[in-house]
């Protein structure tokens, strides 16, 4: 783990820690409904909106919180150097979000501005241990930084095994 | 004596609150869209509860449960805007509909100390001040509404039966006085206020974040109030008398998550729990508040270590998915996940505790969002 | 008449109405003028020069402009960033952030963690990113998870 990675993780792992409060709320506003008030437009009770957070590692890669009483969502921004990494990134991402159902707190359309978001509910924390939602989060973004570097090192050496074989008659 | 003399897991569902009756020989538990009634063993706690009887006419998750103090009814409060009122009759419990005319979900539901009446908060800013009318056999309700802006999270009655306090999301605690003309005798006076007509706001505090307010709690002799809320403090008020600025005005800043739930355990100790899975005792009186111990040892939260599911959590958790979805991209075939050995908290709830009461002396009952029901030896 | 029922907000006919955002702004603290903050920034910095570090932090981290125009606001984050880039590149040590962060109050390391969070969503803040972050990793170690669930539900947004 490089060594400006660690307080980043260790700064989100905190975060989400305190974030990760969840109770189950009944709408205010809607009658027997039981809505993510995160994701309601909250003109009509900003109480139950928390402040959100940003934590960021650099201009590239940073990380959005937003809470409320009974849900919170997650955005990542990923890393992308050059633009290879960009296509990569953005393959990968619509590779997880067309299967967001099999990841349960995957949230099919990022905001604006970042590549992936994660919706969690007060159901999930009903069904999941919290400090596992936090792993996986911790872990994802780990992994999603070696995974497009690895993808970035395969493509670029089958670039090269292709072009290789394309310069044997010439040899 | 040991620190825990009984656990309960009942079920993986989250239990929204418990109560045991007052001779201690019953647990009523929520459990989605019911309530489920068990049989405690009182000479040998440690034993399982046996399941005697569920209660399923509410159609929406159940919210609240309080056994009346003679231990004759059961409240019951839902998402679905109602409250029920079950009797023990010919073998069965029997409900009774309570007119609460709120528009939104019933959120926490309190019989009062002398069984007379109980109240309901609701979503709906309103709390419902409900008592028995007997031509009718119904009970009914009067509201309690101004100046309440946001949902009630938490209400608790004073001993004398007559003083209410209540929590809400907008930040406020407020004291409301729930005189009920003809239910009521005349209350004696309190350090509270002293002319009490219905709806009288006799208090109204706040914390300096403004942050929501989980749990509030009269002291036993009643001349104190203790209130935890989201931003981690506990808050102790202590007044004396109408029209007199409070003896003292104590907001305790924790470093543990928030806690939702607080009970006193006598006028100078008071044991709070919530998000952190884990109970924690602070002592003090009116000039300051401090920590005292932690029930449980606990780990920092924040810190890395590996954690799996209970064992008998069969489901595949999102990270175990995603290497599976590794595996079939890089060698298309699907692999399931070996279950790795599991380490929980090193509390006793694995999940936040959501209700805390007493049960005897020195004794307080739990239960959380992971199915338990426990109770510590403080 | 207007027979087009399913348009009407009928949240707009109950007589009492739900929290606005401009009622949920605390109302008990006094303003802070630009002047006033200006001020503050230029003893800070000459608290900065004549290497004072533990006193620039504690004054800045005490006149905090919670009721101010947004400018004003911004004024006093980039001074708070200007004393925590000028405190680490003084102490080499990582240790040495500790004791700056032990000394202050709880009610100063609160607001610690909120200005850190706030920088961070800036573009200064970002580019050192690494600094923050360092200085973040040390207060939570010192303080807790208290203060960052404070920033979380504290109207007084900085």
């Amino acid at each position: 783990m490089s060594q400006s990675l660690k307080p980043y993780l260790t700064a989100v792992r905190s975060s989400l820690t305190a974030a990760i409060c969840l109770q189950d709320f009944s709408s205010q506003l809607v009658e027997r409904h039981n809505r993510p008030e995160i994701e309601v437009s909250n003109t009509h009770n900003p109480e139950l909106i928390l402040n959100p957070m940003i934590i960021s590692r650099n201009e590239n890669e940073s990380i959005l919180i937003e809470t409320s009483i009974n849900s919170i969502r997650i955005s990542i921004k990923i890393k992308q150097a050059d633009e290879i990494e960009q296509i990569l990134v953005h393959k990968f991402t619509r590779f997880l979000t067309s299967r967001a159902e099999n990841f349960f707190i995957l949230r099919r359309v990022p905001i604006k501005g970042y590549d992936i978001s994660f919706l969690i509910t007060n159901f999930h924390t009903e069904q999941m241990l919290k400090d596992k939602l936090v792993d996986f989060i911790i872990e994802f973004m780990e992994d999603v930084d070696k995974e497009i570097s690895e993808m970035k090192l395969f493509l670029n050496a089958r670039a090269r095994v292709i072009a290789e074989s394309f310069l044997i008659p010439f040899d | 004596m040991t620190k825990v003399p009984a656990v309960y897991q009942l079920g993986h569902l989250p239990i929204k609150d418990h109560c045991f009756s007052p001779d201690r020989s019953i647990l009523a538990i929520t459990k989605e869209n019911m309530v489920e009634i068990y049989k405690i063993n009182q000479s040998n706690l440690s034993l399982k509860p046996q399941l005697i009887a569920t209660l399923n006419d509410h159609d929406k998750t159940v919210t609240s449960v309080d056994i009346s103090p003679d231990g004759s009814k059961i409240l019951t409060c839902s998402q679905d805007r109602n409250a029920l009122v079950w009797e023990f009759k010919n073998g069965e419990y029997k409900p009774t509909l309570v007119l609460l005319r709120i528009h939104r979900g019933a959120t926490v539901c309190k019989w009062s100390p002398d069984g007379q009446k109980f109240a309901v908060g609701s979503s709906d800013r309103i709390i419902a001040i409900c008592y028995y009318e007997e031509e009718n056999d119904w009970w009914v309700s009067k509201h309690l509404k101004k100046p309440i802006k946001s949902t009630i999270t938490t209400i608790d009655w004073h001993p004398n039966s007559i003083l209410l306090a209540c929590g809400s999301t907008d930040g406020h605690v407020r004291v409301f006085s729930g005189y009920i003309k003809g239910i009521d005798s005349k209350p004696d006076p309190t350090v509270w206020g002293t002319k009490l007509p219905f709806q009288t706001l006799c208090g109204d505090f706040i914390n300096e974040t403004q942050a929501w307010i989980h749990g509030v709690k009269f002291s036993p002799n009643g001349d104190a109030l203790a209130w935890t809320a989201h931003d981690s403090s506990i808050g102790f008020v202590y007044p004396q008398g109408e029209g007199l600025e409070p003896k003292s005005i104590l907001n305790l800043k924790t470093n543990y998550l928030p806690f939702i739930s607080v009970v006193w355990i006598n006028d100078s100790t008071i044991v709070v729990g919530g998000f952190n899975c884990n109970l924690v005792v602070f002592k003090g009186k009116e000039s300051s508040w401090k920590e005292a111990y932690q029930i449980e040892e606990q780990k920092d939260l924040t810190k890395e270590t590996p954690h799996t599911n209970d064992d008998e959590d069969q489901e595949i958790s999102s990270h175990q998915a995603l290497n599976m979805f590794k595996q079939l991209d890089l060698k298309g075939r699907v692999n399931k996940p070996s279950q790795k050995q599991s380490k929980g908290l090193k509390t006793i709830h694995q999940n936040t505790i959501n209700s805390i009461r007493n049960f005897k002396n020195n004794q307080v009952s739990t239960s959380g969002i992971d199915g338990k029901v426990v109770i510590f030896n403080v | 008449m207007n027979s087009d029922w399913r348009k009407i907000d009928i949240d707009a006919l109950e007589p009492d109405s739900h929290l606005t955002k401009e009622e949920l702004i605390p109302t008990n603290i006094p303003e802070t003028t630009k002047q006033q903050i200006i001020e503050i920034s230029q003893q800070i910095r000459s608290y900065l020069s004549s290497g004072q570090f533990q006193n620039a932090l504690i004054l800045g981290l005490d006149n905090v402009p919670y009721i101010a125009e947004e400018e004003t606001k911004e004024i006093h984050s980039k001074t708070i960033f200007e004393i925590l880039c000028s405190i680490k590149n003084n102490n080499s040590k990582l240790s040495d952030l500790k004791n700056f962060i032990i000394d202050l109050n709880d009610e100063q390391q609160d607001v610690l963690i909120k200005y850190l969070y706030k920088n961070m969503s800036t573009d200064y803040g970002q580019k050192q990113g690494g600094l923050l972050l360092q200085w973040f990793e040390k207060t939570v170690e010192v303080t807790g998870l208290g203060p960052i669930a404070r920033y979380l539900t504290d109207r007084r947004t900085v």
